[in-house]
């Protein structure tokens, strides 16, 4: 059981257990056998979560060498599904484009200002709507390990610093493996610019898709760029806090820790066709040609499919 | 207590003593050009590794762990060691052991959990310090060529 789910169910059996102390002590025992006896009062299923609290105390659960830890994926997944479900009413297209199982990379728009979802919400369109689920894991900006909280929460849930190298040795893993190719210059466009594709790099990720054979399988996300929309940025907050950039959203940073709160939009997630580049082996990745055709082919199917899912869209928010 | 810096879980490779030693003797048997990373397979995070020595952590906001470092490695005369230190415990590192595996031909026997599981092992009720000086490096380093 996650330790959320300990958490819900503490003061109902806190309350169980005082209940039964009192009748044993007023049915004459000593409050030390009473508090005993009460004890086997409290429910199978807590007890049942404590051992697994008790285990992880004790260092004694799962963690692979990029420190996803698979216990504490499972524990915050519910805060990723109501996300999805009820704040985002998140609606996927084309999941089973997503291999079942072996090396496979995922490559999408980016956006989101001053947090992206987009990683998490693709994930949980993997877990929630494939019919073999599989957690993925994404490339992460290196900036974000700078920040205390975020850089082991992000690890633990599946979070890689971006570099061709992380990704080359993820796939050779058979992960599945998310990317970003826009980056920075994805999430810090402003509002006015959504949905228009920012330049997709040099390629990379088509260089590290072509060096371990995995097939690149395009995403579109709509939906992100609303959550919180960029009027301007703040060159002085940034440069404090030594960010790539400093978002001005309508709500942040005028409400405080509020402003945090991403705005309901309405999404859509399309996964395409896989592409496969396994004919070309591993030495095309120095054939710089292949690699910005390929790069270009994926990005104008990624900015057409942003297309046909905003205008399937029925409202932005409603 | 364990300080470590609040909201950071370094990921380390640490290696056994028996493999570190041992990757020497292959170096030695088997020299290859170029640097060679001696690292364990696998990783594992600061917090699990407390958690498996039994050693409770103190989480300290980073600004204050680095600038206590970088006093006393200001005072013990290494300065610039101590600074890289911190950026270590807050980041940690992982490093590719292939090369090792691939050309010189040595595997360690423990991986980065196993070696943190023997040290854990070693160290039941006792203070957690250093399990290895240079003296008992070279000592063994002697004794295994033999």
């Amino acid at each position: 059981m996650s330790p959320s789910a300990v958490r819900a169910q503490a003061p109902e059996a806190l309350a169980d257990f005082l209940r039964r102390l009192r009748l044993e002590v007023e049915g004459g025992l000593d409050p030390l056998s009473a508090a005993e006896t009460a004890a086997t009062a409290v429910p199978e299923r807590l007890r049942g979560a404590l051992e697994v609290l008790a285990r992880r105390a004790r260092g004694e659960y799962d963690e692979d060498e990029w420190g996803f830890d698979s216990d504490y994926a499972e524990a915050v997944y519910p805060v990723f599904e109501f996300l999805y479900d009820i704040w985002w009413r998140v609606e996927a297209t084309g999941v089973r484009n997503v291999p079942a199982h072996g090396r496979g990379l995922l490559v999408s728009n980016h956006a989101g200002s001053l947090f992206p979802f987009d990683a998490s919400m693709i994930l949980g369109a993997i877990m929630k709507e494939h019919p073999l689920p599989r957690w993925a894991r994404f490339m992460v900006l290196d900036w974000a390990f700078s920040l205390p909280f975020l850089s082991s929460f992000m690890r633990r849930v599946g979070g890689v610093p971006a570099s061709p190298f992380n990704a080359i040795r993820l796939l050779r893993q058979e992960e599945l493996v998310m990317a970003f190719p826009e980056g920075v210059k994805g999430t810090g466009k402003p509002f006015s610019e959504r949905y228009r594709l920012q330049r997709f790099g040099r390629g990379g990720f088509v260089e590290v898709a072509l060096r371990t054979g995995a097939p690149i399988i395009p995403v579109a996300v709509v939906g992100s760029e609303e959550i919180y929309p960029k009027l301007a940025e703040s060159r002085i907050l940034a440069r404090a806090v030594g960010a790539p950039f400093v978002p001005i959203t309508p709500t942040f940073p005028w409400l405080g820790a509020a402003g945090l709160i991403p705005l309901p939009s309405r999404w859509r997630i399309e996964f395409c066709e896989p592409i496969d580049l396994g004919g070309h082996g591993p030495d095309a990745a120095e054939d710089r040609r292949l690699v910005v055709d390929v790069s270009e082919q994926v990005r104008e199917t990624i900015q057409q499919k942003l297309h046909t899912n905003l205008a399937q869209r029925p409202s932005a928010f409603l | 207590m364990v300080p470590t810096q609040l909201g950071f879980d370094p990921r380390l490779q640490l290696i056994h003593t028996d493999d570190a030693t041992a990757a020497l003797l292959a170096a030695i048997r088997n020299p290859v050009r170029g640097v060679v990373n001696v690292a364990p397979s696998g990783a594992i995070s600061l917090s699990r590794t407390l958690r498996l020595a039994r050693r409770p952590s103190l989480p300290v906001p980073h600004p204050l762990f680095e600038s206590a470092l970088t006093r006393l490695g200001d005072r013990l005369g290494t300065g610039a060691l101590y600074g890289d230190a911190v950026r270590f415990l807050r980041f940690g590192r992982g490093v590719d052991n292939s090369r090792l595996i691939e050309e010189v031909g040595f595997e360690p026997a423990s991986d980065a959990e196993a070696t943190v599981r023997a040290f854990a092992a070693s160290l039941r009720g006792r203070k957690l310090g250093p399990s290895l000086h240079p003296g008992t490096l070279v000592d063994r380093f002697a004794g295994a060529s033999r």
